[in-house]
């Protein structure tokens, strides 16, 4: 699902998708400051394992992406954060391919990203907690929402053979939604109270 | 810092934790020409109703068999070559399989009746030996593919140290970016 193995996914789309991984990392790294280093791989590192925990879903079966929180937390940085832990997946446990890096690494920070620009700002200026709480819920949603699409996006200019199941991947998304949603509003809002300046604007 | 390490050591419970993953995978026995195998998420997830598609080296489909509720499925391989079962639930979960061509110990197998007077029952002996051996290394086969399906502690270890030593690194390019002169 967000980590679309080898063999899938036709040529254009895995060139086009380790292209525009490759820019966007290059500008997550070069915005990433020094003190931002240290929870850049904290998160880096959930993210690994948090694919670990697997839900399933009627004949399927989905894991935590927590894009959303990592948008938030990180804005830019997410990018080689999610870039570096989806290679250790692939490379430790197999999920996801090696030609798939790109696209999948697309699939999860370009909604990260998202969030960083359309949520943090707003995050910044708030101290409410029960405002944060909210902000949080709408970055989990909007995270697994966009990676639901994306994915279904990069299976269906693939090949016309996957259009009749994407109803289906994106049912299998909507649990998840809804659970990560939850996840990230409590994590936002306990940062929030407990450690604002996390959300610094000095994240780029 | 109390709290990074507290995050981290909740990361290393999780891992420790039965482990459980996120991988389309195919498990097979065949036996002469029959295959009996089953279809299943790494972890536990089974995938009822799975489509399962025999085919060539060349990619051809030869056939088609639905997996059951349990996700197990049998069918009979269609000629010696070396074929591929694919799974491919049409959401971006793919699983492979591949066949050696059949036979391929039997060269072995026939050379061993050689010194014997050939027989009758001689000439049926290599494909019985076949069948019994199989059916006495199958539980092993299993038993090592579960083995295999283990998310080991060292793989999440070996993971999370690679980010710690990369978070190191790029603190000290950064900070060697910040003590260099101006140009």
């Amino acid at each position: 699902m967000a980590h679309i193995p080898d063999g899938v996914l036709s040529a254009p789309v895995l060139i086009g998708g380790g292209l525009l991984a490759a820019g966007l990392v290059t500008v997550g790294v070069k915005r990433l400051g020094e003190a931002q280093i240290p929870q850049t791989a904290v998160l880096a590192a959930v993210f690994f394992v948090a694919s670990l925990v697997h839900i399933p879903v009627g004949p399927t079966s989905v894991h935590p992406l927590l894009n959303g929180l990592m948008g938030l937390v990180l804005g830019w940085a997410a990018v080689p954060a999610i870039l570096v832990a989806l290679l250790l997946q692939a490379a430790f446990f197999g999920f996801g391919g090696l030609t798939t890096l790109g696209v999948n690494c697309c699939n999860i920070a370009v909604p990260a990203l998202a969030v960083a620009l359309l949520l943090g700002p707003r995050l910044r200026i708030q101290q409410d907690r029960r405002r944060a709480f909210l902000i949080g819920l709408a970055a989990g949603l909007l995270g697994v929402g966009l990676t639901a699409l994306m994915v279904c996006a990069a299976l269906a200019l693939s090949g016309p053979a996957y259009v009749p199941a994407l109803g289906l991947v994106l049912l299998s998304y909507g649990p998840l939604a809804l659970v990560e949603a939850v996840v990230t509003a409590a994590a936002t809002g306990l940062l929030c109270q407990v450690k604002p300046e996390i959300f610094a604007p000095a994240h780029g | 810092m109390a709290r990074l390490l507290a995050l981290l050591a909740l990361c290393l419970a999780l891992g420790a934790a039965p482990a459980s993953a996120h991988k389309l995978k195919i498990f097979a026995t065949a036996v002469g020409e029959r295959i009996e195998g089953k279809i299943y998420f790494v972890g536990g997830g089974v995938v009822p109703g799975a489509k399962l598609q025999l085919q060539d080296a060349k990619g051809q489909k030869l056939a088609e068999v639905t997996a059951d509720q349990a996700g197990r499925f049998a069918l009979t391989r269609s000629g010696p070559g070396a074929q591929v079962l694919v799974a491919d639930l049409g959401d971006g979960h793919v699983a492979r399989l591949a066949l050696p061509a059949a036979g391929a110990a039997a060269p072995v197998a026939g050379s061993a009746a050689v010194g014997t007077a050939p027989g009758a029952a001689d000439a049926q002996l290599p494909a019985l030996l076949e069948q019994a051996v199989a059916r006495q290394i199958e539980p092993l086969r299993a038993q090592l593919n579960d083995y295999e399906d283990q998310l080991r502690l060292r793989d999440i270890l070996g993971g999370l140290a690679f980010i710690i030593g990369l978070a190191g690194t790029a603190a000290w390019v950064k900070a060697g970016q910040r003590r260099a002169p101006p140009p």
